[in-house]
């Protein structure tokens, strides 16, 4: 992959309601920018695309100002400092950082999420298992739900990158791992590559016997990346005192007379339900990172990534990711890892 | 002699209504070895007995047409072949809603033996007995609460809520009641004790209860469920606890697939904990709470106010008149005197 010499965007074309499809992006292209004083320019290397940046768009998630036909979608992204006029951003720095879908971004440092020390690991893991998605696992699995040796511990969203680095750590951490996916893929990845004790699709008939069976002293913990409708259905098979750690975004969560939280079954279980914002944890990166940093050297935590090549492609990866077809962490190569 | 009993006429549909229930005189049944005669003194009405009767609560059968009524009773044991039990014992005890009940002293009948000396009666089936233990249970062994704190309690007037709000107050939390009329309100505040409370049948109660609890909602003791969780998770601070009790809004529904659903996103924004209370789980620890709750109420820190009616064929209209939110305070049946 060459370094590009211009700059291309993915902008939107048109502000609507409804699910997102190709007719809703436009390609821009431009000159790579210049960065001004207390600035620094960066170039895109992997782009991270997932469910939020829908609502983002739409100006429906915290932090975003919905998007006017022309703007470029927003998106974090593994970055590298090309130029920097900002004392505290040197050139070369890796980092992931708020570029939207372009290949080249001038931002100031409000804009970084998080510095890489690429001896870490693969600079794409920087947005997923040693990210905020890695941290969102930690968050759970060391302050808010830590399992015993001998739980047996449920996690939703399998295949991706929380819901399977969760999985894994509490694999370590000696409970029995027992993931919920949809699809034969998605429940190949947690099983085969993450090494879950089972994985049920959720998208088959006779699922909840299935995980029934593949629970048979019952649930000690569910980490919850998807809401209620499936959580009401699990709180059947929680022992006494369950704990829940609930948390899809927001936006994942359905809302409405019917389709929410009803406390009665888990008054009934003694359940503990405890939200997960992953932003609590971000003082508790570093220690997160040494230990994720180790299993991943030593192969003992692993991750799926579904790649696309190229900023063009990004509509119609972020296309895919929405109707659920991604198997593991949705990223586009952007541009080269080096120089 | 006979004994009036209260029997299931049929299942209630929704709101409980008296003609559910039917009024029926049978014999006093004979005491066999190993078994005790009850004299039953005072009946307590709770809103669990709504789901009891329909099957929706743990530990109960559905009630059949005929069955006598789940109910727990402040008792005198009048007869005794047991080995445990003489006449003349106080018990608190699952006879159901009648006069009379002969025990063989089974673990169903929830036998606790108690002293009349050290408060009313009719206090052990109220802030001395299971509402009471389950406040505690909720305020000490699960949210406990930091001094300063802002402790919220929903039907605040009844004895569950009451005796949390007291607790949370003894314990140097601001305690702020929810309750459903006005004369609950004055009940909560001047005879409890609480800080403030708000009734939520005011248009603006939303902004009330903000203006009561000025630091935000620490902890939320909901005895209620339905929309008011939803309204007061809007003031949770952050990392604040809610101890799911009681669905009193949602006991009358009929069937299971009513009931409210909480958007979880809110819970989630809050790094809200939620925490399920049974009080069956703290029995073992009935003489803690006693250690803990007779000095408060000797030191008029724990009180509590009763809405009595007189005569077992008073019952039906009485728990009619709980499950409406009419009653002020803990609702029981005189069915006899203390003193036979």
């Amino acid at each position: 992959m060459n370094l590009p010499n211009r700059n291309a965007q993915v902008r939107l074309r048109r502000q609507r309601d409804g699910l997102p499809d190709a007719g809703d992006f436009q390609m821009g292209d431009g000159p790579v920018p210049e960065p001004g004083d207390g600035e620094f320019l960066v170039r895109t290397i992997y782009l991270s695309l997932d469910p939020y940046i829908r609502k983002a768009i739409r100006g429906d998630h915290p932090g975003h100002a919905v998007l006017s036909a022309g703007d470029v979608i927003y998106g974090r992204a593994v970055a590298r400092v090309v130029k920097s006029r900002h004392a505290g951003v040197k050139q070369g720095d890796y980092m992931v950082a708020e570029t939207g879908w372009q290949s080249y971004a001038v931002l100031t440092p409000k804009k970084i999420v998080q510095r890489i020390d690429p001896a870490m690991g693969p600079l794409s893991t920087a947005i997923g298992v040693l990210g905020m998605p890695g941290l969102t696992a930690w968050g759970s699995i060391a302050h808010l739900a830590p399992p015993t040796v001998g739980d047996t511990y449920v996690v939703s969203a399998a295949a991706g990158p929380v819901g399977g680095t969760v999985g894994q750590l509490a694999k370590i951490a000696g409970a029995r791992v027992v993931g919920i996916a949809g699809g034969k893929e998605k429940c190949d990845v947690a099983l085969r590559t993450y090494g879950f004790d089972a994985c049920i699709d959720y998208k088959k008939d006779g699922w909840e016997q299935a995980l029934q069976l593949a629970c048979p002293n019952g649930i000690d913990i569910y980490h919850d990346n998807v809401g209620a409708p499936l959580l009401m259905k699990l709180v059947a098979y929680f022992n006494l005192y369950a704990k829940v750690v609930m948390c899809g975004r927001p936006g994942d969560y359905h809302s409405g007379e019917f389709g929410g939280l009803s406390p009665g079954p888990f008054i009934g279980k003694r359940a503990q339900l405890r939200g997960l914002v992953v932003y609590d944890y971000e003082k508790d990166l570093p220690r997160y990172l040494r230990v994720a940093s180790t299993l991943l050297r030593e192969g003992r935590l692993r991750f799926k990534e579904d790649h696309a090549d190229g900023i063009e492609d990004t509509p119609g990866h972020f296309l895919k990711l929405m109707r659920g077809e991604n198997v593991g962490k949705a990223i586009v190569a952007v541009g080269p890892e080096k120089g | 002699m006979h004994n009036i009993q209260v029997q299931l006429a049929k299942q209630p549909d929704g709101n409980p209504k008296a003609s559910d229930f039917q009024v029926v005189k049978t014999d006093i049944p004979k005491v066999a070895d190993g078994q005790f005669l009850a004299r039953n003194i005072y009946l307590s009405l709770d809103p669990y007995m709504r789901g009891a009767i329909a099957g929706r609560h743990m530990g109960h059968q559905r009630l059949n047409q005929g069955d006598v009524i789940y109910g727990r009773c402040v008792a005198e044991v009048m007869e005794s072949k047991h080995k445990d039990y003489k006449a003349g014992d106080h018990v608190v005890l699952e006879a159901g809603w009648q006069q009379f009940y002969v025990s063989g002293g089974e673990a169903a009948d929830e036998i606790r033996k108690i002293d009349a000396s050290i408060a009313p009666l009719s206090a052990n089936i109220g802030a001395l007995g299971m509402p009471g233990l389950t406040g505690w249970a909720g305020v000490e062994k699960l949210a406990n609460p930091a001094l300063g704190s802002t402790f919220v309690v929903s039907a605040a007037a009844g004895p569950v809520g009451g005796t949390a709000g007291q607790i949370a107050k003894a314990k140097g939390c601001r305690a702020v009641g929810i309750a459903g009329s006005d004369e609950k309100c004055r009940i909560v505040v001047n005879e409890y004790g609480f800080d403030a409370c708000v009734n939520y049948k005011n248009k603006n109660w939303a902004d009330e209860l903000k203006a009561a609890c000025p630091n935000g909602v620490d902890t939320y003791f909901d005895n209620v469920g339905g929309p008011m969780l939803d309204t007061i998770t809007q003031q949770l601070n952050l990392y604040g606890k809610i101890i799911m009790c009681g669905l009193v809004s949602q006991y009358n529904r009929a069937t299971d697939g009513a009931f409210h659903g909480h958007n979880m996103g809110p819970f989630v924004g809050k790094r809200a904990q939620l925490l399920g209370l049974v009080v069956y789980d703290y029995y073992a620890k009935m003489n803690e709470f006693m250690k803990a709750a007779v000095p408060l109420v000797n030191a008029g820190k724990l009180k509590f106010h009763e809405d009595r009616a007189e005569g077992i064929e008073k019952a039906p209209d009485h728990f009619v008149k709980l499950m409406n939110g009419q009653n002020n305070g803990k609702a029981l049946v005189i069915i006899a005197p203390e003193k036979a």
